[in-house]
């Protein structure tokens, strides 16, 4: 089934086209990685599947339902970009960070309950960061800090994860620790994967899945057909770089 | 039982600066953490502009000030959503559009001058029987929700978009928020007066920030330094004849450099 499907989706933000006439579909268990050059739309893009922004035309759908109509949030986990630069004098734990992410799960007027605590415990386990719970958010390292945010993401249960540049601000060793983590939720614990990125070399290590989206959809497909087939297409965006990855491969 | 607690006033002075020192801080550290500061102040002079009204019109003035700062929360949040007016020139706007009206209002009211520096700078003997009840009332409402929605403001403040993305109604939070900021400055004109409120909202929250704590453990301590200000400010505005609003904010003020020393260490 597809979790995610765009059809032909065009966006454009004050007269100026963003997106254009846009269709893929990411389908259950997948990992799929977004990549496009920067100001290629991507984290619009993103908006637009998690409902920020309404698309001048085309359709959404979620889990197979029209986005309007979608009500289980909860099912999608969202890393926003900002996660590694978040403002330091905010007075906040690791755990309360978590906590967030049950907030909308255990409803309005409502605290959290032994099921709510249960879950942001065992987020913060598969994280590796229960050890870092009562320390400020602003002490941590760009590391933890993204793990932290990753528990709160994964503590409302969901089915589906997206990422928006996660790795921005976090050093290289706990990058690639990082990844390997995304890799056993993905294969261990079935969640379907939404990667977005600038960096070709990442995505084309980790993603199953390629979106190239570059104001319109450049291609798409499983990452070894695209490296093959479309290799020219990618050299065009990417250049160089895209020659040199090639060749390790 | 000493002097003070003898007035019928200063028992009134009490429990209204008991009120008014418990919501202040807890709506207030939502307002630092989301930036909007000022949008204490900006309130303030909307209520006094409701204080205006109610010596025009008759009415209560404490229910007046709420009424009216309720009403400026609202028009101030759909202003700033539908036009492409700056945020922080919407807040200009409000402050200095009520204050203007309000001072050409009390200006057709002959004879209202010594009240209005009261009302400006806060005055323990203005709480009125009536006043008492309002505050009270409004107060627990204010304090329970902001209870109930504890956690749903907390998430929205630190990072709107997920918490958007995770399917809460962010704006209407937002406005809920913002009217609970209303009320809270209209309760607290009485005892602060409307040039110090942003202050007993804001510095606690400040003060307490600096021990670097759980967000929870900071509000409780912004609690404890306001409550703290607000009983220490009402004995000396007694004893010293002092207007209570300034002595307040004067401690509160004192417990933020102390914060600062120790945080040095």
């Amino acid at each position: 089934m597809a979790i995610i499907e765009l059809d032909e989706i065009s966006f454009s933000y004050s007269g100026e086209p963003v997106l254009h006439d846009i269709s893929f579909a990411i389908e259950k268990g997948a990992y799929a990685g977004v990549i496009g050059p920067n100001g290629g739309g991507k984290t619009t893009l993103l908006h637009v599947i998690l409902g920020l922004r309404s698309p001048n035309s085309g359709s959404v759908k979620l889990f197979g339902g029209d986005i309007a109509a979608f009500k289980d949030w909860t099912k999608i986990g969202y890393l926003p970009q900002r996660a590694a630069h978040i403002d330091g004098r905010f007075p906040i734990t690791a755990y309360e960070v978590v906590s967030h992410g049950r907030v909308a799960k255990a409803g309005l007027f409502r605290r959290f309950s032994a099921a709510d605590h249960e879950a942001i415990d065992h987020a913060l386990e598969i994280s590796d960061v229960s050890h870092l719970v009562n320390r400020l958010i602003s002490d941590l390292s760009g590391g933890e800090r993204q793990r932290v945010f990753i528990a709160r993401a994964l503590s409302s249960e969901p089915e589906v994860l997206i990422l928006d540049e996660p790795a921005a601000g976090v050093d290289v060793g706990s990058q690639s620790k990082f990844y390997g983590f995304l890799q056993e939720l993905n294969k261990k614990h079935g969640i379907t994967i939404v990667f977005v990125s600038h960096d070709l070399d990442i995505i084309a290590h980790e993603a199953s899945q390629l979106i190239c989206i570059n104001r319109s959809l450049v291609c798409e497909g499983p990452v070894s057909l695209i490296f093959h087939e479309k290799r020219a297409v990618l050299e065009s965006i990417y250049g160089e770089s895209v020659r040199l990855m090639l060749n390790e491969k | 039982m000493p002097e003070i607690f003898n007035y019928d006033f200063m028992i009134r002075a009490f429990m209204v600066g008991a009120l008014v020192g418990i919501i202040a801080p807890v709506i207030g550290m939502f307002l630092i953490v989301k930036r909007y500061s000022l949008f204490a102040d900006t309130l303030a002079h909307v209520s006094l502009l409701g204080v205006a009204v109610s010596v025009l019109a008759g009415t209560q003035p404490v229910a007046s000030a709420v009424a009216l700062a309720a009403l400026g929360a609202i028009g101030i949040d759909r202003l700033q959503a539908r036009t492409k007016v700056y945020g922080e020139s919407v807040l200009a706007l409000f402050l200095s559009g009520s204050l203007a009206v309000a001072t050409v209002l009390f200006g057709l009211s002959r004879g209202f001058n010594a009240n209005l520096l009261n009302l400006l700078f806060g005055s323990i003997a203005t709480v009125q029987p009536l006043d008492l009840y309002f505050v009270a009332a409004l107060g627990v409402v204010v304090l329970s929700l902001a209870y109930l929605l504890f956690k749903e403001f907390f998430f929205i403040s630190f990072d709107e978009e997920a918490a958007k993305v995770s399917g809460l109604k962010v704006e209407r939070l937002n406005l809920v928020l913002m009217v609970l900021a209303a009320i809270t400055v209209s309760l607290s004109i009485r005892i602060v007066g409307v040039l110090l409120i942003g202050a007993l909202m804001v510095i606690p929250g400040l003060t307490a920030m600096q021990f670097k704590k759980s967000f929870k453990a900071t509000i409780l301590l912004a609690v404890v330094f306001s409550l703290l200000s607000v009983i220490l400010g009402l004995f000396l505005s007694f004893y010293a004849g002092l207007a209570s609003g300034g002595i307040i904010v004067v401690i509160a003020l004192a417990f933020f450099v102390l914060s600062l020393l120790f945080k040095e260490k």
